[in-house]
């Protein structure tokens, strides 16, 4: 657990630290984020936007708040792409990647930061949950998230190995993601790339839950299919890139192993055996299949909530939770047949808002 | 980003089993003397999630064999034919995680690759 309190060690860490901001057409959301970063308890040596030739007024705006705005000469096609072209500026001993969406907690970045006291942590990922929590979409995420980043995730920590340092809200050492050259456009979730590159090479990543970030999560199905498609499409490319590298790195080759599993084999089930057998036998008690977990989803999801004050968010978001889910086996089998059997990657990156 | 179908299944027992694992861990790190309070602190948060999880499902499966489980012809026939009406059934839950650590150990042995270039 990572105290807060005046730490001079913290400020002179965000002294050495530059952020990066990769936004395309963000012009309803950088404001925020970049006012987010401003009023941290530590704030950061310098903030770069890069506006990706938005056709928005994301530049203007961005420019409007005092920091620096760089823009490609032309779009660079990713959010890698983005981060890569300021990556290249960067001088400090830090760097931190947060999406043009994406808000923090005022200590956000204080707290973070000390995860770097070890000199071997090459990256530093922090607690997410969705900014809005409205629609059936966002409040699916809403209680996903928390059981991810209140039960799964500590214990990915507490083995030295969270499975992704998540792309909205990182840190990293620069030279370590120098020698990487920066993220890579080889697959669609590039901070899942990134993070397994790191543990093959014997570097540390840490996940730090007292520092939350907030960003704007998909909140209609077509956006949300976007990003669905993304994920679904990014893990399974980065099992085919890294399976043999993985599988040396102990703790996350199980890890990956399972979650490989899970998403093909129990969206089968999901999909395809409860409904054929509550068809068969003419009985919908096998569609109770799809609920029967409850308990392992809502009790941590609830112990958080209790944390947070949200008791009442996280029994009214609950039931989404098993709808986003239903939606993200349909999005992970269409992935592993494009992916694996009919040799069809995903290669164009869409943002999910 | 979430993969998978989080709950149950191979993930959700992944989870319990080294959530269990880690109160072992912690002893040993202790009796090493290389423990403090906030790694304490870490691991008996996680097992209250991990023991709450495993008394809330069980609780479910009680409430659901005292109930609907017994009137439903269907059910009782699709556990005659998985053969789950045996007192080791439980099994056939528990048993694909140590498969699955086994093929990835013996995959590590043939197929582990160091370093990918980036």
């Amino acid at each position: 657990m990572i105290k807060k309190g005046s730490n001079n060690k913290a400020e002179n860490r965000a002294n050495e630290l530059t952020i990066i901001i990769p936004a395309y057409n963000e012009e309803e959301n950088i404001a925020d984020t970049v006012r987010s970063l401003l009023a941290q308890t530590t704030p950061p040596k310098e903030i770069i936007v890069v506006n990706d030739c938005s056709t928005d007024d994301t530049e203007k705006i961005a420019k409007s708040l005092g920091i620096t705005v760089l823009t490609p000469p032309q779009n660079t096609g990713t959010k890698a792409g983005a981060q890569n072209y300021a990556l290249k500026l960067i001088k400090t001993k830090y760097t931190m990647a947060i999406d043009g969406d994406t808000t923090l907690a005022k200590d956000a970045i204080e707290l973070l930061m000390k995860a770097f006291d070890d000199s071997k942590v090459a990256a530093a990922c922090g607690f997410v949950l969705p900014r809005h929590i409205n629609t059936i979409w966002e409040r699916g995420r809403y209680i996903e998230y928390l059981l991810a980043f209140t039960f799964y995730k500590p214990v990915q920590d507490y083995y030295g190995k969270p499975m992704i340092s998540s792309g909205c809200f990182s840190a990293y050492q620069t030279d370590l993601l120098k020698e990487n050259n920066g993220w890579s456009n080889r697959t669609m979730a590039e901070d899942m790339d990134l993070t397994w590159s790191f543990y093959q090479k014997g570097h540390k990543v840490r996940f730090i839950p007292e520092a939350v970030s907030y960003p704007i999560e998909p909140n209609n199905f077509h956006f949300l299919s976007k990003q669905l498609r993304r994920w679904s499409h990014g893990f399974l490319q980065n099992v085919r890139l890294h399976w043999r590298g993985v599988l040396n790195v102990q703790f996350l080759n199980t890890m990956v192993a399972v979650s490989f599993w899970d998403g093909i084999v129990a969206s089968l089930i999901y999909l395809i055996l409860f409904p054929l057998l509550a068809l068969i036998f003419q009985n919908p008690i096998f569609l109770l299949g799809y609920i029967i977990d409850a308990p392992a989803v809502l009790l941590p999801a609830l112990i958080k909530g209790y944390e947070r004050r949200e008791v009442g968010k996280v029994l009214l978001s609950f039931p989404s939770f098993f709808i986003l889910r239903t939606i993200n086996g349909l999005f992970l089998l269409e992935a592993f047949w494009k992916e694996f059997i009919i040799g069809k990657p995903l290669t164009v990156y869409e943002k999910g808002h | 980003m979430n993969v998978g179908l989080p709950g149950t299944g191979l993930g959700g027992l992944f989870y319990l089993s080294t959530t269990l694992a880690m109160l072992f861990v912690e002893i040993y790190i202790t009796l090493r003397g290389k423990s403090s309070f906030k790694r304490w602190h870490l691991v008996l948060k996680q097992l209250i999630i991990a023991f709450s999880i495993i008394a809330g499902i069980t609780l479910t499966a009680y409430l659901l064999s005292l109930t609907i489980l017994p009137h439903s012809a269907a059910v009782s026939e699709v556990r005659k034919i998985m053969h789950a009406d045996s007192n080791y059934s439980f099994l056939l839950y528990i048993v694909p995680l140590p498969i699955m650590i086994i093929l990835v150990q013996i995959l590590r042995v043939f197929f582990g690759k160091r370093e990918v270039k980036a």
